[in-house]
């Protein structure tokens, strides 16, 4: 089970070209990476959408649902470590990309 | 058997209880071990933390085997350093680690092959996938017998540490155990009763049973000298 120590963030300010988050790559020598927390915010004064892509390399693999967000919302997402939103495979990497400038993204995660 | 994820505050002795340290002596046909005896006449807890002496490591990488400085690592004073005006301090103590993807690498004495393995000799490197701990076999909040050291004048450790993660981490680590002032104990009789677990005494090996170059303080009388069979014997337990 992971601990608090072994977590940690990815994020990114997104705009309308795609960001890699960072921290962004699940090392080759891990099992997975469990993503189970998400923070997101809309910066802009429209109703904006945030796409992330698991990608490999520059191969996407893997286009989550997107989420749109109203004018100046956020949104949080946490879920207990055991019961993870999505999970990363080794070599895999996460990136953003929103309709309007910008997006606020802060995912909360661990390697395992 | 001691579980490998035995917590080391159940392992530190008590005053008045007797060790035995296990050295190596000839690992031959016919291997001798020399063991010195020793009762726990004061113990003093052994506490520190160590994180700010600690650098970075971005992901993946390493640090080199090192003493552990008072202001960081590879500086002296090596604050697990016996003092020669100690000769009878024995150190006794585990290391916890923060988070569970640093990796630990130990050389006692420094430079000396220690495996768990049977298929290589030649001393373990940092960086290697063998003989590490990893931080979640000895926690930092409570450190395990996997980490179990024993220091003494003139015996030397040095670590180091792999960062298995894919993000840089700034590690930190919890030196936990006991310091014992002892006398040791060179009575024939006291000694063969301790061989057979009367009065008890726990045996601990220092560099593993293989052969390694060491030394002891003058101060110390001369050591008992036992057979392969013994050391088996104690080892398991066994009167």
């Amino acid at each position: 089970m992971a601990k608090p120590e072994d977590t940690f963030e990815m994020e990114a300010e997104v705009g309308t070209s795609k960001v890699p988050l960072t921290n962004n790559t699940v090392p080759p020598n891990k099992f997975a990476r469990k993503v189970y927390g998400m923070l997101i915010h809309n910066n802009a004064a429209t109703a904006n959408t945030l796409t992330l892509t698991v990608e490999r390399e520059a191969t996407v693999e893997r286009t989550l649902p997107p989420i749109t967000l109203d004018a100046y919302a956020s949104m949080d997402i946490y879920r207990s470590v055991d019961s993870p939103l999505f999970t990363m495979n080794p070599g895999q990497n996460i990136k953003a990309l929103a309709s309007a400038n910008t997006i606020s993204v802060m995912l909360q995660a661990y390697d395992l | 058997m001691v579980e490998l994820n035995k917590p080391i505050v159940e392992s530190i002795l008590d005053e008045n209880m007797n060790l035995a340290i296990i050295l190596p002596k000839a690992v031959a046909k016919e291997p001798v071990f020399a063991l010195y005896f020793f009762r726990v006449m004061r113990r003093y807890p052994l506490h520190r933390t160590y994180d700010g002496e600690l650098p970075e490591i971005p992901a993946g990488e390493t640090v080199d085997f090192k003493i552990m400085g008072e202001t960081a690592l590879g500086g002296e004073p090596d604050i697990l350093a016996v003092w020669e005006e100690r000769p009878f301090r024995i150190l006794h103590f585990a290391f916890g680690i923060r988070p569970s993807e640093i990796w630990l690498y130990r050389s006692i004495p420094a430079g000396t092959p220690q495996t768990g393995w049977g298929y290589k000799v030649e001393p373990p490197k940092v960086g290697d996938k063998r003989d590490y701990i990893p931080g979640w076999l000895s926690p930092y909040d409570n450190p395990t017998v996997a980490t179990e050291c024993v220091l003494y004048h003139k015996l030397s450790i040095e670590i180091g540490l792999k960062n298995d993660s894919g993000r840089p981490i700034r590690p930190s680590m919890r030196i936990l155990g006991a310091g014992y002032d002892t006398i040791q104990i060179t009575n024939r009789n006291v000694i063969e009763g301790m061989l057979r677990q009367k009065p008890p005494c726990r045996f601990l090996t220092v560099g593993g049973l293989r052969h390694f170059t060491w030394t002891v303080p003058e101060e110390w009388a001369p050591p008992t000298e036992v057979d392969k069979a013994t050391i088996e014997r104690v080892l398991a337990g066994g009167s």
